[in-house]
């Protein structure tokens, strides 16, 4: 609980730090400065619902791009809804991906918020971050670096990135798994390189790397295994990785159209495959309709079955999350976005905005459907 | 998988030799909005496919450090 506390102090302090500090940055010789708040919402068919809010800053010190993003995610995981003492209701609860105490009534909905702060500065290609995420049961911090290029005539960008990022994980109370303390590091590094092939043809190539060590599975969730509610339990280390291309195409009738791949892969087994496209359309001159599908498929872990029959599960490992199975999946959606011109000058703000607003829908083959919905607004001062 | 290696370092190579020059005052299509990719849009997607896939990536960005997936 004083942890929790403590890492609250520290994002309120980064924030009001932040705020305080525009005034005289602006004095030390600020300039483009531009504000972004997004809100997006979540709902899926299991009844969580997710209410996002993103709230970007950016603005330049001489050579310096700074920049500022302030995250807070207000997630609802719903009641069980099974007569208690009924068998649904002990799977339903047993298989539950939230805590189960005398705090947290199954039969009542269990809400929790998760605040984040990234930062960044950017020097002639250089550039530094730092990140910090704080929710009642999960600290998280991480480091970032990367140097981007261009080369031949910039008609070629080379990036290279990494991070580290150290989560200390403090688990609530929970009636009947495990609630120690854990922690988990990912390292991770990526390679990108983005090609001008024509006037009118870009293409982007990249391979990124993952390896993330310490508690990987959900603390709260448990497993019939061999007849037996056991906890759930995943390997400790996994080493993810993947490769990307994305082909973007300006197309004369004011559209362009964006295709992208990526495959992936980790040493669970887990191997996927994602494609997908985006047509964008100029419907005027400041209002642009973008349609878009993805389709994704994966294979499971080895150590995923849909019933563990054998004690101890496969090697030792057992787990209750249907993400780990094989399943194919289909997003789908639409997004509109206007440019506001001088329009805001009406209300007093001399500045160029644009307005977003996206709907999108998810399907995957377990009967899982989720809605998604975004809106935001960006002003470049 | 390894064949789809080979295609990546394929297209890796391609890009790395430069497929054509386009000079900056032949970039007005490519300069259009339309054209660019949201890395901050890509990220949002990101955090929330996490928490409903078992794999990750894609969008150019750092890992780790987030407990919603």
């Amino acid at each position: 609980m004083r942890l929790q506390v403590t890492h609250k102090g520290l994002c309120a302090g980064m924030v009001a730090a932040s705020v305080a500090a525009l005034p005289a940055v602006g004095h030390a010789g600020l300039s483009d400065p531009a504000v972004s708040y997004t809100f997006s919402h979540y709902a899926d068919v299991h009844g969580v619902a997710v209410r996002g809010q993103y709230v970007t800053a950016s603005a330049r010190l001489k050579d310096i791009g700074l920049s500022l993003q302030w995250v807070n995610d207000h997630v609802v995981f719903p009641a069980i809804d099974a007569p208690p003492g009924s068998q649904e209701a002990v799977d339903a609860i047993t298989t539950a991906s939230r805590p189960i105490s005398a705090n947290a009534n199954p039969y009542e909905d269990y809400v929790k918020t998760r605040n984040s702060i990234e930062t960044s500065a950017n020097y002639h290609g250089y550039t530094l971050g730092y990140y910090v995420s704080v929710e009642s049961d999960y600290f998280a911090q991480m480091v970032s670096f990367g140097y981007n290029h261009d080369v031949l005539g910039d008609n070629l960008n080379l990036s290279f990135g990494g991070s580290y990022s150290w989560d200390h994980i403090e688990p609530l109370a929970d009636n009947d798994t495990q609630n120690a303390p854990d922690y988990r590091r990912t390292v991770h590094g990526n390679v990108i390189a983005t090609q001008v092939l024509t006037r009118s043809t870009t293409l982007r190539v990249g391979t990124e790397f993952n390896k993330v060590e310490g508690l990987q599975h959900d603390p709260y969730r448990n497993v019939y295994v061999a007849g037996t509610n056991v906890p759930e339990n995943h390997p400790t280390e996994r080493l993810r990785h993947d490769v990307f291309a994305d082909v973007n195409q300006y197309i004369n009738n004011r559209s362009s159209l964006n295709i992208d791949y990526r495959y992936y892969g980790d040493d669970w087994g887990v191997s996927s495959h994602a494609a997908g496209i985006k047509l964008n359309q100029y419907v005027t001159e400041r209002l642009v309709f973008r349609y878009r599908y993805r389709y994704y498929t994966q294979a499971g872990a080895t150590f995923y079955r849909d019933d563990y029959t054998a004690p101890g599960g496969v090697h030792g490992y057992m787990t209750g999350d249907y993400r780990l199975g094989d399943f194919g999946a289909h997003l789908f959606g639409g997004r509109v976005s206007w440019n506001t011109g001088q329009w805001l000058r009406r209300i007093g703000v001399a500045a160029p905005a644009q307005l977003m607003f996206s709907y999108e829908r998810y399907f995957n083959s377990n009967n899982f459907s989720a809605t998604i919905v975004e809106t935001g607004l960006s002003i470049a001062f | 998988m390894k064949k789809l290696r080979w295609l990546w370092v394929l297209g890796m190579a391609q890009v790395l030799m430069g497929c054509a020059t386009v000079k900056p005052y032949e970039k007005e299509n490519l300069a259009d909005p339309i054209m660019s990719i949201s890395s901050a849009e890509a990220l949002r997607e990101l955090k929330w496919l996490e928490a409903r896939e078992g794999s990750t990536g894609g969008a150019g960005g750092a890992g780790g450090g987030c407990a919603c997936k």
